[in-house]
């Protein structure tokens, strides 16, 4: 097992004091805040670099690429040439099927007091523009779906690296025991994007990093957590293994992975618990379900607003990082992986994805906010790329890699504010050009860490969610 | 680190070098205190400091340490312990724990400078260096030469065994070396573990799985001195040594069967590979020659043949080369191959030389002694090869009966020429009469590419005899035109590249493989004889290049050399193919299609001109690729038979013409009538045949143009010439015998592999980046074992197959020694088997790595040998308990003074489940199998984007790089699997059952003994079995308890249940009463169907009556469907286009996904629309069709009462398209415009209940009640649909009971209701309650908790 020196070292004290003889049931004591600059145990850092801004991350990832042009960037130019071929160099897209410049369907107003402009797809995310840092010159050096994941998800375009939220995790620790601290949501039917689980690893890094798939709708929302017996027979069974389990610890001289292995069982057993409370909101008001549009008579959305509302249970009990899952809607190529990938019929998909994520996300952040949550929780918004400002076929856009828009919420970010920009036509980045490891530094920032201190030694050289790139996006942060 | 000659000579030249460059001062520095600083101290300096802290480029903290005064900032002489410098280097300052970015400098190195600086620091470096100097000290060669003083770079040294003070604790060579060690710790070895220990212990280390009862008995039982190695050698010789061994092997190489990304294609036949191992390792085929086979297997001379398979077992091993990721259609090609090829270095270079190449991608290794070029040596090596399919039957195979078949083939030819000859003749003598087929194909021959053209057009513009010379004239023009356009494209015209593949210059230069592909192309005539049917020639070729020439089961590949594209072009390839051949262009070898990698599949048998344009791919190298259907690199095809022919490709600018597609056929005949020149119809047709003749002559003679064959094929597709085996009788034998010879030869047995593709060296890439190629790099290996270029024309992979083999490469030897050493211990001698470099950790003995490194090659590097000589040392034997004195000295192990306790791989864990169920399947090789089948986990698939989420949660290693040590990981998951899986239950169940019915055992006690024994290989304990009878006895009274408390609650749910009913069925009944007598005196909407289902399946207005399939039945006025049982109708009378479904359904409840509750189709189901229940989305009604065709979400609200009472749903279908939906009388959600109504037609049409569509399957069908259902041949308005919905229905909703209730009435039912809820809550509570309390029940909760116990997955 790969703990860090420091847990590793505690663990081995621990072992030899027989820590193994000790009532089961209250090995699990709280491990909370050891001060107030300091780390729960388990965390690689022993404390965060600088004062940290946010204790929690959600990532609202769209999966299968949001225009930029249709969103948060818009583009006087596009409606004033619409229907005209492209002036400028056309770079090579995925599908090569490019036709003229293509006006948004979308109209665009400014937001809030800040006047940030955001288009008719958010009607509900308008509201709160003062919160949203939009960065307009996003880029990504991929230009398919699964290795675009993988880049935003891990920084490395391919399976087998760690993701942001084991990243998190790793270096933060978590500051529930009952909980992964690295949650992924669905619900739906929603799927992971294309590249699979692999997105959600741990990679190289202990296991307990690894994203953990909770599905927000469904009665075994973690596989195998729900109980096959009655708590009673459970607990019966487990005392009576407890106790096999002491002589054969004892038979082999305390050896401290048994150790291990014998308190991991009890923690799998809260866990039962934890997460059907987790998962009963039974007792959230009728103001803040219709807040989220949970009772909407749009299943879909319905379902993605109980995403929303379970990242906000799941901040209040301590979980560092959650990845939310949005729905298909079929349109446009937009697949189960992929929902947002209107190659064609973009106005009817993207309109479609938009009234799917836009209430619940804004109700997520009002509802952080009312909570006092909003100050600790960075809300972080992205697709893997954004899409051409041209048409694909008549009514599509195909994928763009050179410049599309993200979006910071919360944790210390400054909302309102605008990062960068495109060119006239949404098509390239002109100016603060930033890349996915300029993301997560920022991030990881507001979390208290250094991202070029964020390290872990693995085949022949220390590696970071940011590779030898990544600088603090300071120009969105208060 | 010990000191090396060279490294003295480096640092004296260095000193030389320097010292004529100090001033006078350094003269006074005492001479041996300076060569201390420059052979202990200057050397780490400028490795690990020198990048950060020089005063040239970068002085981080504002610190060089390059010269005197520089290093003095953080030296204190007064107190050296206080130095700075000191305290970083030894990690006593936190986070500044230097050098940052890699290990904590060696114990040794910290104490020479400690050393230095208690001296004084004696430094001569009194000014700091210039750019030049510290280039100098800093340039590669001079880095290389010190970093090859690395441990894993020196020689293997040949140590003679030690004599440790305890001599007579073991003569084993192994033990000699441990036992040494631990003396000089002051440690003694344990004592060697019992029986019962070692024989589990052994069973799981050698073949993954527990040893049997009867063997831990046979082995307590064998009193023999030799019992432990007999059990060695039992284990070793077991078939499933190969299955537990070949899976380390496939860690080595991130062994997996899909290439991950968007779409996750599967890598053809990849478990090929899988088996390959496990009988190489079973026959224990030496290392060296396995690694040979990884690098080149496909090429060596003498392949290694498997007699029993007929196959080239050497060829197989080049299968781990193309696991790798791939992205889907890449817009960055090249990005993509540089990706794929790193990970084939990473891959390659940490499995077998524990090293990271990898690492040197962007610039010289860091800490290694691996350099930029080293890395693009050998990406040159591979990138001299393609992703491509192999065959690796053996060349016997390939060519079985071929040369046979020929002989016949031409004998087929002669007769059939004769044959045609004859009838030739016949013809021309009856000319002008012709024929009923030949009026046919002459009348049908409107193409101008027909041979027959010229013949359909004179007759058809030839009005009256004196039209023919003027007719002729327009023809003649026309193909002078033509020919001229033929002769321009042949000889003229010059296009940006050609290769014409008929000829053999152009054709050698293009890469083959595959047993349907000749030395050279055919020459004109070339034909196929179908292997099968009345037909005999397939078909006539001009000269190319065919892979079907003796059968379509025979392979090809076919690809062109590299094609730089240096500005914008269309490429254009002469193919014809069938049996879906593939014909492509491929991008930087990216071997999948998909968007911008278009594939074109060959079926029709024609001659095409293919057209790709490849403006987009402009800067990009690209080859032209053909293979057989089953042969491309990726997303091949099953087709077993298929074979495509190939004349010429073309490159053009882009947008400019392409090569013509005149009537090449027509040659022959102009040719004729150029000296005869016909003037009438009948001379033409003279004409035809006398060049129909001409051309048969010429075919039989082997001599014929391609303008011939062309012509000669096209009247023999016509069918004109005797081609069926009946008007050929002489042919009849030959056919026959050249059939079944054909059908002799075997299929291709094919696996991923490489094509070589000419060497080609690469060009360094700067900084990794492929956009800034720099000078080429020749093909070789690391520089630091020999830097020589490989001299050959090929990719180099024979020479690197060598050198990996060559006896002074000393990693290879190590790094295999400690794999097996690692799995066997649970800790390799270098604790990081896949990096032996300066981040890996060091051997623990080093010395005994290199005796047995030198051992292991000495016994012909011997797997099996090895293995056995590690397992009968009396380490390995050792027990696992530490004492005191070990934790306190040596916590980590790595002295070995005991063994150690390891948990189980995911593998073992699952096998021992099954093994110990009594249920595993020991079925060996072939498919990859999901992980639910009860096969060992060896077989299970690793698809990259699904791996088994049962192995996964104990650490089975995502397949993406190496991984010689896999985590051992412990978390909740792990518990939660054990707990709570499914499928460790119900093995569980199953071996429970079977301890259960074995007869032997006649008490309680007994079954215990055996289960303890089976599952941990051990007797049970007096203690323990008595705790297992207490257990099994509370674990009955809880039972009991439960139970109880379950039925009691039920009972009680039941009775206000029926206080509810007793207040509603009056009410009800009242409001049912005052309904008219029947729905249909008052609207009559006119249904052409109705089903009442009352007494029986009739339709009550038209003849669509039902029948019951699968146990459907009728139950209080319901049809009641589910699990198969639904109703199918008779045909409808008439057509349908627009329609209104209509029914009263009642779900069994609301989480079911897809059935259908009504629905209108063809008696196939392949069209049909219906009534769907929660299909798209959970809980929602859906108007299911075809494909989805015409169904949209709705959007409506989720259901939540068709549980509880029936729901009356519609749906209608208007003629502009729209769909409706109403629920209970009201629009359900959102309609939608679809491209509907379909039209079904009379006879055609039956309506179906309970069932999506049919073949009814298990995702279609509907669990429920349907009340009554009708059919209308129109949209029913929303008006409508209300009058029925509020009036119609034979049932009352709760809605409309509800309403007529008094307030008291209501107000009991609301408390009842409440309590119902508090009671099902608490029923709920108490969770999934045991059906009984029945023996099977209580053992299998026993064999639950036994596979939960901490020994069934830790093995001391």
């Amino acid at each position: 097992m790969n703990f860090s020196p420091i847990s590793r070292r505690r663990m081995l004290a621990r072992c030899s004091t027989g820590f193994g003889s000790v009532a089961l049931a209250g090995l699990m004591s709280d491990m909370g805040y050891a001060g107030p600059t300091g780390l729960p145990e388990g965390a690689a850092l022993k404390q965060t670099h600088h004062p940290a801004k946010a204790k929690h991350v959600i990532f609202c990832f769209m999966s299968g690429g949001v225009s930029q042009v249709d969103s948060f960037d818009p583009k006087p130019r596009l409606e004033k040439d619409n229907g005209k071929p492209m002036p400028v160099k056309v770079e090579r897209t995925q599908f090569n099927n490019n036709g003229n410049i293509m006006a948004s369907p979308f109209k665009f107003a400014p937001a809030g007091k800040s006047g940030l402009p955001i288009s008719s797809m958010f009607p509900f995310l308008a509201k709160q523009g003062d919160e949203l840092a939009v960065i307009r010159s996003m880029t990504t050096p991929v230009n398919e779906h699964a290795q675009g994941n993988f880049l935003m998800h891990s920084g490395v375009p391919f399976m087998g690296f760690p993701s942001a939220g084991a990243w998190t995790t790793y270096g933060l620790g978590s500051e529930t025991q009952d909980l992964p601290g690295y949650v992924v949501l669905q619900s739906g039917g929603a799927v992971p994007p294309h590249g699979g689980v692999a997105l959600f690893s741990n990679g190289f890094l202990p296991a307990q990093h690894q994203g953990s798939v909770l599905k927000a709708d469904a009665a075994d929302a973690v596989r195998n957590i729900k109980p096959a017996d009655p708590a009673m027979i459970q607990r019966q069974r487990l005392d009576f293994i407890r106790a096999n389990d002491q002589r054969f610890l004892e038979s082999t001289a305390e050896d401290g992975k048994i150790e291990a292995a014998i308190r991991n069982y009890e923690t799998a057993y809260r866990m039962q618990a934890a997460v059907p409370d987790l998962c009963d909101i039974s007792g959230e008001s009728k103001a803040t379900r219709s807040l989220y549009g949970l009772d909407s008579p749009n299943a879909k959305k319905a379902a993605y607003a109980r995403q929303c509302l379970l990242a906000r249970r799941l901040v209040e009990r301590g979980v560092r990082f959650i990845e939310l899952s949005c729905l298909t809607e079929g349109i446009g190529a937009g697949g189960a992986a992929n929902p947002w990938d209107q190659h064609g019929d973009l106005a009817k998909g993207h309109g479609a994805m938009a009234e799917q994520i836009d209430q619940p996300i804004a109700a997520l952040v009002q509802d952080l906010r009312m909570r006092g949550l909003l100050d600790e929780t960075i809300i972080v918004w992205a697709g893997e790329f954004g899409r051409t400002p041209f048409s694909q076929g008549n009514n599509g856009r195909d994928h763009n890699p050179f410049g599309f828009s993200v979006w910071l919420a919360g944790g210390g970010v400054k909302g309102g504010t605008i990062l960068g920009a495109t060119d006239e036509f949404g098509y390239h980045v002109v100016e603060d050009k930033c890349g996915v490891y300029d993301l997560w530094a920022t991030v990881l920032h507001q979390l208290g860490v250094d991202h070029e201190r964020l390290t872990y030694r693995y085949s022949g050289r220390d590696v970071r969610l940011t590779d030898v790139h990544g600088s603090v996006l300071e120009k969105i942060l208060m | 680190m010990t000191l090396h000659h060279s490294v003295l000579q480096m640092s004296l030249a260095l000193l030389a070098l320097t010292c004529c460059l100090q001033d006078i001062a350094a003269a006074e520095v005492d001479a041996r205190q300076l060569e201390f600083f420059e052979t202990h101290v200057r050397p780490i300096l400028i490795e690990n400091c020198y990048s950060c802290h020089n005063s040239v480029d970068k002085t981080e903290a504002e610190l060089a340490l390059d010269y005197r005064d520089g290093i003095r900032r953080v030296i204190n002489l007064e107190s050296p312990n206080d130095s700075q410098l000191l305290k970083v280097i030894r990690h006593e300052i936190e986070d500044v724990e230097m050098p940052s970015d890699s290990a904590k400098l060696a114990p040794k190195a910290i104490s020479d400078i400690a050393r230095w600086i208690r001296m004084g620091a004696p430094d001569p470096r009194d000014t700091p260096p210039t750019k030049d100097q510290l280039a100098q000290e800093r340039s590669w060669d001079v880095t290389l030469l010190r970093r090859k003083q690395w441990w894993c770079f020196q020689p293997i040294a040949r140590p003679p065994v030690p004599t440790p003070n305890e001599v007579d604790w073991s003569d084993h060579p192994v033990d000699r070396f441990i036992l040494q060690q631990l003396e000089t710790m002051e440690l003694s070895p344990a004592t060697t573990a019992d029986r019962e220990t070692l024989i589990r212990r052994l069973s799981f280390a050698l073949i993954g799985l527990p040893p049997t009862t009867a063997q831990v008995a046979a082995f307590k039982a064998d009193t023999s001195p030799a019992a432990f190695e007999n059990l060695v050698d039992r284990l070793l010789e077991s078939k499933q040594f190969g299955e537990r061994w070949a899976r380390h092997w496939m860690d080595w190489i991130r062994y997996a069967e899909s290439h991950g990304s968007e779409g996750d294609p599967s890598i053809p036949n990849a478990y090929r590979y899988r088996d390959y191992l496990i009988r190489g390792l079973n026959a224990d085929v030496p290392y060296d020659q396995l690694v040979r086979e990884h690098i080149a297997g496909d090429l060596l001379t003498k392949p290694r043949v498997n007699d029993a398979m007929g196959i080239n077992e050497s060829a197989i091993g080049t299968a781990h080369w193309r696991m790798v990721f791939h992205g889907f259609a890449p817009t960055d090609a090249l990005d993509e191959k540089v990706r794929f090829t790193d990970d084939q270095i990473n891959a390659y270079s940490k499995a077998f030389l524990g090293l990271t190449v990898s690492c040197a991608r962007c610039h010289n290794h860091k800490f290694d002694a691996i350099s930029h070029a080293d890395y693009y040596a050998l990406f040159g090596i591979l990138g001299s090869t393609r992703p491509s399919m192999l065959d690796v039957n053996t060349a016997e195979r390939q060519q079985l009966h071929q040369a046979r078949l020929i002989e016949l083939k031409h004998e087929v030819q002669q007769a059939l020429a004769h044959s045609w000859l004859n009838d030739i003749a016949t013809l021309r003598e009856h000319l002008p009469m012709l024929g009923d087929d030949w009026n046919k194909a002459i009348d049908g021959a409107k193409q101008q590419n027909d041979p027959l053209h010229v013949w359909w057009r004179a007759r058809s513009e030839v009005k009256k005899p004196d039209d023919f010379d003027r007719v002729w004239q327009s023809i003649s023009a026309k193909w002078k035109g033509d020919s001229s356009a033929i002769a321009d494209h042949q000889q003229k015209r010059e296009y940006v590249r050609r290769w014409k593949l008929d000829l053999g210059d152009d054709y050698k230069t293009w890469f083959r493989d595959g047993n349907g592909l000749a030395d050279r192309p055919s020459s004109a005539g070339e034909f196929a004889i179908l292997a099968d049917g009345d037909q005999i020639v397939q078909s006539i070729h001009p000269a190319g290049v065919y892979t079907h020439r003796l059968s379509t089961k025979h392979r090809g590949i076919l690809s062109s050399p590299k094609i730089p594209l240096d500005g914008e072009y269309d490429l254009w390839v002469r193919t014809t193919g069938g049996g879906g051949a593939m014909l492509r262009y491929a991008v930087q070898d990216y071997p999948r299609n998909g968007t911008v990698y278009p594939v074109t599949s060959l079926n029709d048998g024609l001659w095409k001109w293919h057209r790709f344009s490849l403006k987009y791919w402009n800067g990009d190298d690209i080859h032209i690729e053909l293979t057989t259907a089953a042969d491309a690199p990726l997303l091949a095809r099953g087709n077993a038979r298929s074979w495509f022919g190939v004349r010429e490709a073309v490159l053009v600018p882009s947008g400019e013409p392409g090569p013509t597609n005149a009537p090449e056929s027509l040659s022959s005949l102009f040719a004729l009538a150029a000296n005869d020149v016909p003037v009438s119809l009948d001379d033409l047709g003279q004409i035809y045949l006398k060049t129909l003749q001409h051309c048969v002559i010429a075919w039989r003679d082997g001599e014929m143009t391609d303008g011939q064959a062309l012509f000669l094929d096209g009247i023999l597709q016509h069918g004109l010439l005797p081609n069926k085996v009946q008007s050929v009788p002489a042919v009849k034998q030959l056919l026959n015998q050249y059939r079944q010879l054909e059908a002799e030869i075997p299929e291709p047995t094919r696996i991923v592999g490489l094509g070589e593709a000419g060497g080609f060296d690469q060009p360094l890439l700067l900084r990794g980046n492929h956009k800034t190629p720099s000078d080429p790099v020749p093909r070789r290996f690391l520089e630091a074992i020999d830097p020589t270029p490989y001299s050959t024309d090929q990719s180099g992979r024979l020479e690197l197959a060598r050198d990996l083999i060559r006896e002074d490469n000393p990693l290879t030897s190590r790094v295999i020694v400690n794999r097996l050493w690692h799995h066997l211990f649970g800790r390799g001698i270098v604790a990081t088997p896949d990096n032996f470099g300066r981040l890996g950790d060091k051997p623990s003995h080093p010395q005994l790595l290199d005796y047995l490194a030198t051992r292991m090659v000495e016994r012909d590097w011997s797997i099996k040998e090895m293995t056995r000589f590690l397992v009968t040392s009396k380490t390995w034997r050792q027990e696992s308990m530490a004492t005191a004195e070990s934790r306190r000295i040596d916590p980590e192990n790595r002295l070995l003074s005991h063994a150690n306790v390891r948990r189980m791989e995911a593998e073992a864990i699952r096998d021992s489940l099954l093994f110990v169920a009594g249920r595993l399947d020991m079925r060996m090789y072939g498919k990859s199998v999901g992980g639910r089948e009860p096969r060992r986990s060896v077989y299970v698939q690793v698809r990259r984007n699904s791996l088994d989420p049962f192995l996964r949660v104990f650490d089975f290693p995502e397949p993406f790089t190496t991984t010689g040590r896999r985590d051992v990981t412990n978390v909740p998951a792990q518990s939660l699997t054990m707990l709570n899986d499914n499928f460790v239950n119900g093995l569980a169940d199953s071996w429970a059952s079977r301890i259960l019915a074995d007869k032997k055992l006649t008490n309680d006690q007994q079954r215990i003994e055996l289960m303890f024994a089976e599952a941990f290989g051990r007797p049970v304990g007096a203690e323990e079995r008595k705790a297992v009878l207490r257990y099994l006895a509370q674990r009955r009274g809880t039972s009991l308890v439960l139970i109880r408390r379950r039925d009691i609650l039920k009972s009680e749910i039941a009775t206000h249940q029926n206080t509810i009913e007793e207040i509603v069925q009056p009410v009800r009944e009242r409001l049912l009463a005052a309904l008219p007598e029947s729905p249909d005196q008052r609207v009559d909407l006119r249904p052409i169907a109705r089903w009442e289902f009352d007494d029986d399946l009739k339709d009550s207005v038209g003849v669509a009556h039902g029948v019951a399939i699968g146990g459907a039945r009728l139950d209080s006025g319901a049809l009641i469907v589910g699990g198969q049982s639904h109703v199918v109708t008779a045909p409808l009378a008439q057509p349908l286009t627009t329609k209104t479904l209509e029914a009263w359904v009642q779900l069994t409840n609301l989480d079911q996904r897809g059935g259908g509750a009504m629905t209108v189709q063809t008696p196939n189901g392949i069209v049909f629309d219906s009534i769907v229940f929660g299909e798209l989305t959970p809980r929602q009604w859906l108007a299911g069709s075809d494909n989805h065709r015409r169904s949209q979400s709705f959007s409506g609200p989720v259901e939540s009462t068709a549980v509880t009472e029936p729901v009356h749903v519609v749906i209608t279908y208007l003629a502009d398209g729209r769909i409706i939906g109403y629920r209970n009388g009201e629009p359900y959600g959102k309609s939608y415009k679809s491209n509907g109504p379909q039209k079904y037609s009379v006879g055609q049409t039956i309506v179906s209940f309970g069932v999506r569509h049919l073949p009814v399957s298990g995702n279609r069908v509907l669990t429920g009640r349907i009340l009554r259902a009708q059919l209308y041949d129109r949209a029913l308005t929303a008006e409508e649909v209300a009058a029925s919905a509020s009036g119609m229905g034979n049932f009352i909703s709760q809605a409309s009971v509800l309403a007529a209730l008094s307030d008291r009435e209501r107000s009991r039912i609301d408390v009842a209701e409440q309590t119902i809820a508090d009671l099902t809550k608490q029923l709920a509570a108490l969770g999934p309650i045991p059906n009984s309390t029945s023996t099977q029940v209580l053992w299998t909760d026993l064999a639950r908790a036994l596979f939960n116990f901490k020994e069934f997955i830790y093995l001391k």
